[in-house]
Order: structure tokens, then sequence, then C-alpha cells
């Protein structure tokens, strides 16, 4: 059965309250946006919560989803804007002051990045301080510019270009001091 | 996106985390509950039925319309008749067409004329009266235009011979307009007298009125009888808005009078006593489940085994018990399907501990059941429509089960084997309406809707499993009948 026809149907039990059917659709899009929320908030009981508002809006939505996009790419919209919404007001407290610095490419060799292993990105990600992390994470996973991710968190350009700098660096020094990476 | 953009992002997007411990059961109970859209299944059957008596309706309207102007027409022929009949005006009418008649030949009476000579010659020819109401009787011609029958009288002769001595009978001036808007000439269509009929014979004066309509300019008058009142008020009576909206006059009734005189009785009368009919129906089934215990059961079967639309074909013998009632007996073959779809990845454990894992099954069932029916109904014939219903019983045998469902133990199961309809007769009672339309004298072709209830449960014999399968149906469909 082809994807689309696949989620239509599955919406469509959805719709008609059949309990196994949401069930079917929290079991395939849970994991990989209570991942999402986790990259982000940390493995917090606040995640479970943001999972959780983000499940209720899904379903609350749902009859009015319009097909312009896949349900998982939907639901992902709506799981970080509920992220980014949650940990806004905190992000703000921590705003620090903005630094000017040149923006540098900590992985210059191609072949280092090859010989990186995905456990050590991932664990050397997550040791990075939140703010920088999600500013890292917004520019390289989710492929936001400086103006976007600015706006979204609510801090400006330049702040969001000084704490992609700081997390790049920080990332570096983590990495380092992984074998198998090579600078 | 830079390389390392890339590879840092299709890391991530890899990533899965295990959903916390109980959060389904948590984010269950704030699921909201959907309002579900009106079952199309049910919607359908009921605008096919508004549909149906919608039309019938309005061939009921239009019906009547055309069989109050038949009446009419009739009752000025009875009049008419009456007169004749009670005058003694036995001689054959001669038989001549209006183009053949001298346009004096038809009553038209002035008004000034008639009122003065009738007043002097009454006295003169009083004794006349008597002695030649037989040689009137000769000027009466029935006049017969295209479909329409007249009878007339030669006026002059009987002005000029004869005035009645007795009381006429007052004619009363109508305002009618100057001509009819037919294309038929007004002088070729006046038709009737009565006044010199009264004056042939005064023993019938009594029976008669005569009516003065002014037609271009010239008084004409029109026969009625009195027992039924005079035309003026059956046009009254049966000139009602609806009639005269479908026989588009609206404004004059003198004209719409003397417009009925004209139609040509039109009824078709059946000979009717025994018919045979056949059709198809489509047909609307809803089950409805019920259970004491197994309520779980109960609502994932009807969560996930939906009605579908079925058809049947059906031939039924009538026999006519009077004109309107007759009986009714056949037999009713139907195919009721029901989809299936059991297509869900993980399901609950709990009622279905047998799919575990990804399943995905969608059949549609079809229960084959043959009906013989009997029951009493009434019809109304106007025209070539007729209209009736009928009310019964019929006795239902399921004999074909194919597909799955599950069974009594949560398991899927075909259910020609699991045995699921262990009652395989029972009881329906049904309602039709239809509308037939004839398009000889013994062929109808017919509408019908209508809804049957099946009484009997078709599962409730099963030990261990006290859960029933109720039928209800409604069908929408057409077919032929021939009447013997």
């Amino acid at each position: 059965m082809p994807q689309q026809t696949k989620e239509r149907d599955l919406i469509n039990r959805c719709l008609i309250n059949n309990r196994l059917a949401q069930k079917e659709l929290v079991d395939s899009y849970g994991p990989a946006m209570y991942a999402n929320i986790i990259r982000y908030v940390g493995q917090t009981d606040e995640a479970e919560d943001i999972l959780q508002e983000v499940f209720i809006s899904v379903f609350n939505a749902l009859p009015n989803f319009q097909y312009n996009s896949t349900l998982g790419h939907w639901i992902k919209t709506i799981t970080m804007n509920r992220v980014f919404k949650s940990a806004k007001s905190r992000w703000k407290k921590n705003v620090d002051v903005m630094e000017t610095v040149e923006y540098n490419n900590i992985f210059d060799h191609n072949e280092a990045l090859e010989k990186m292993k995905e456990a050590d990105i991932i664990t050397a990600v997550n040791e990075l301080p939140e703010i920088n992390k999600v500013v890292f994470m917004m520019h390289a996973v989710e492929g936001y510019n400086h103006d976007e991710i600015g706006k979204i968190i609510g801090i400006s350009e330049e702040g969001s270009r000084s704490r992609l700098f700081k997390a790049r660096k920080l990332l570096r020094e983590l990495l380092s001091s992984v074998k198998s990476f090579i600078l | 996106m830079s390389k390392e953009n890339k590879k840092i992002k299709n890391i991530f997007d890899q990533q899965r985390a295990n959903l916390p411990d109980g959060f389904w059961e948590k984010l269950e109970s704030n699921i909201p509950e959907y309002k579900q859209k009106k079952n199309r299944f049910l919607g359908l059957p009921l605008w096919g039925c508004l549909g149906v008596f919608f039309i019938i309706s309005l061939a009921a309207i239009i019906s009547y319309s055309v069989f109050k102007i038949n009446e009419t027409t009739n009752m000025v022929d009875r009049a008419f008749e009456s007169v004749t009949k009670n005058s003694k005006l036995r001689t054959k009418p001669s038989e001549v067409l209006v183009s053949e008649i001298d346009s004096t030949t038809v009553r038209r009476i002035n008004s000034e004329n008639s009122t003065e000579s009738s007043s002097e010659k009454n006295k003169q020819n009083n004794t006349k009266n008597t002695t030649n109401s037989t040689t009137n009787a000769q000027t009466i011609s029935e006049v017969k235009t295209r479909n329409t029958t007249f009878n007339e009288t030669r006026i002059q002769q009987i002005n000029k011979d004869k005035k009645p001595t007795t009381k006429e009978s007052q004619p009363q001036t109508l305002n009618a307009r100057s001509s009819f808007e037919t294309g038929a000439n007004a002088s070729t269509i006046l038709p009737i007298t009565t006044k010199n009929i009264a004056e042939v014979d005064n023993k019938q004066e009594n029976l008669m009125n005569a009516s003065r309509v002014n037609t271009d300019g010239r008084n004409v008058d029109i026969l009625s009888d009195k027992k039924n009142d005079n035309l003026e008020d059956v046009a009254d009576k049966i000139i009602d808005p609806i009639t005269a909206l479908f026989a588009f006059v609206t404004t004059n009734k003198e004209l719409v009078k003397m417009e009925y005189t004209k139609v040509e009785n039109q009824e078709i009368v059946f000979e009717r006593n025994t018919f045979l009919e056949g059709g198809y129906n489509t047909v609307f089934a809803q089950r409805t489940i019920t259970s004491d215990t197994r309520n779980s059961w109960r609502s994932n079967k009807t969560k996930f085994e939906k009605d579908f639309i079925s058809h049947e074909g059906y031939v039924n013998y009538g026999k006519y018990l009077n004109k309107n009632i007759y009986l009714i007996g056949g037999l009713r073959y139907t195919v009721i399907k029901e989809l299936f779809d059991y297509s869900y990845d993980t399901i609950s454990t709990e009622n279905f501990s047998f799919m575990k894992g990804k399943r995905s099954i969608k059949h549609t069932n079809k229960l084959h059941m043959l009906d013989a029916s009997i029951g009493i109904g009434a019809e109304y014939t106007i025209n070539k429509f007729t209209f009736g219903s009928h009310l019964g019983l019929s006795y239902n045998l399921l004999f074909v089960e194919r597909g799955i469902g599950l069974n009594n133990n949560d398991l899927l199961q075909r259910i020609e084997d699991s045995n699921l309809y262990t009652n395989n007769t029972g009881l329906a009672l049904n309602s039709n309406l239809y509308m037939g339309y004839a398009l000889r004298s013994n062929i109808e072709l017919k509408l019908n809707a209508g809804v049957r209830n099946y009484l009997k449960d078709f599962s409730s014999g099963r030990e261990g499993l006290p859960i029933g399968f109720w039928y209800k149906a409604i069908h929408v469909g057409g077919g032929v009948r021939y009447l013997f």
C-alpha cells in the first residue's frame, strides 16, 4: 500500500474514534517525536508532558489535516513548535551577552567527518550547553537560518550566530577527545 | 546544506526514543471523541424516498387536475342526458361537423331580443308546448367537434314557434370574456341550450337552470343540472388554485368552465383481476449487534464491520379483492454485503490476543437471504398513474453465508465455519409504497420504496455467546407489473 494511502487510511480510522488506529498513530510517530523533544529538552518529565500535549494537539487538529504534507512532517512541525514555545521563556532568561565572533566551520575535513561515529556525535551534541545545543540543532538538523532561529527562540540573528559558533567550538573540543575523530 | 550538516541531520533524524511507560494510557483519556459524519448509507435512501414521494405527489396533483376536468365534462354530459331523457326528446341525434353548422344553428341569443320576445310569446304559445315537443326533439343534434361531443338545439325554430308559458329559468348574465383563446372559433364550440328544452317540457323545468354567457357581445346559454348546482357553482368547487394552476388557467372561471366541456373523458379504466410483478431494489441494510455480556466484543465488531449497499430481486403475484384492495405474495432474494475491515498494525491484546503484530484484513461478507412474503395492499388509480402501498410479513431464510468475522473465541474465522448466524429463519415486517405508470392497458412501470424490519435475531440460538444480529433494511427500486 502506498505511504500516502496508508496514511489516509490510518487517519480515517482515527477519525471514526478507532482507538486501535489512534494507538497505531502514536506508536508510529511517537518515538521519533519523543527523540526530537528529548534532544531539545532533555530526558525529563517535561519532555513527556510536551509529547502528550503534542499528540493531544495532533488529535485535535486531525480532522483539519489537509494532506499538503506527509503526516510525519505535519506532526514534527507541531512537535517543534511546541518544543520551541515551551522552552522559549526559559532560554530568554539565559540570554547572555552577545558576542561578535567570526563563524568558522569546525568540520573542515570531510574525511574526518566520515570517520566520526554516530554515537560520538550524538554524545558530543548532548553535552553542549542547552541554548547552544538548541541553536546548533536548529541550524544543522532542522535547517533553519539564523534569522528564523532568532525569531523562533527570541534572540537576535547575531546572537544565533554567536551561539552556533560556541556550539561548534565546544563540539570540536568534545570530539577531539574521540580517537576516531581527526580534525 | 553543508555535508557535515547533512550527516548530522541524518543521524538525528534516525534517532528514536522509547515512549515513556504508560504513555498511551495517559494520552487515551485526553483524545477527543470525533463527531461522526452522517451515515451516507442512511442518508441516501432517505433522500431517495423523499425524491420518490415528491415525484408521486407532483404526479398526483397533476393527475388530480386532469381528473377534475374529466369529472366536469362528465357532469355536463350527464346533465344533458338527464334533460333530454326526461324531456322525452329521444330522437337519435344526427351528427354533424361543427364546420358544417351555420353559426345560427348554435344557440346565440341576443340578450335584448330574448327577454323581450319571450314575454310576449309566452302567452300566445302556451297551449302548443306539449304538442310540439316531438318536433323540437328533431332539432336536437349531436355535434361532434374534435374530441368533444356537444348537443345542440336549433334555437331559432323553437323561439319562433314556442315560448315558455311557465316560469322560465332566469338566465344569469356572466361576465365572460370575448372569446376562447384556444384556436377554436367561439361560435363553433358554444354548445348547449336548456332553456328551450324547458320550454318543450314544462315538467322538466325544475331540473335545469340556464346560464347566459356573453361571448363576443352575444349571449349564449349553457346547460347545467340543478341537481349538481349550476356550472357556476361547480366551477367554484372545481377550479381550486391547484387545479387552475395545472390547467394553466387562472383568470376566468367561465372560460375554464366552457373549456372543461371540451375535454374528452380520457380516463383509462383497467380491468384488474390479478397481476404479476418483478423488479430490482437497492437495499440499505443496517445491522445492530446486541449483547448482554460481551460489550467489548460487540463494540469491536460494530467498529470494524460495516454495512454496505446490498441488492435484491423480487417477484410478486397479486389478486385484487376489489377495485382498490389486493392481496400480494412473492419471493425476494437479497444479497446483504458487509465490509469487514481489520486493518491496523497493533491492537489491544485484551480481546484480540490472536492478532498481535501487523495485520490488514479487508473482506466483504455476503449473506444471501430468501424472503417469502405475503401482505395486503391498497391502491388508487388516477388516469395512467397508480399509487399504492402494502403491508405484510415475510419469512426469511438465510441460506448462504460467506465471509469472515470474529467468532465467539475472539478469533477471525470464516463465518460459514463459525456458524455465527445460527438462526437461519426469521420473520420480517414489510411496508412498501409505490407509484405505477401505465405503459399499456396491462403493463405498468413502477417505482417503489419501503422499509422492512426483521423481527427475529439471526443468532440468538447460539449457546455460550449471547449476541444477536438484528437487521433493518430500506429499499428503493423499480419494476414492471403485468395485469391479467
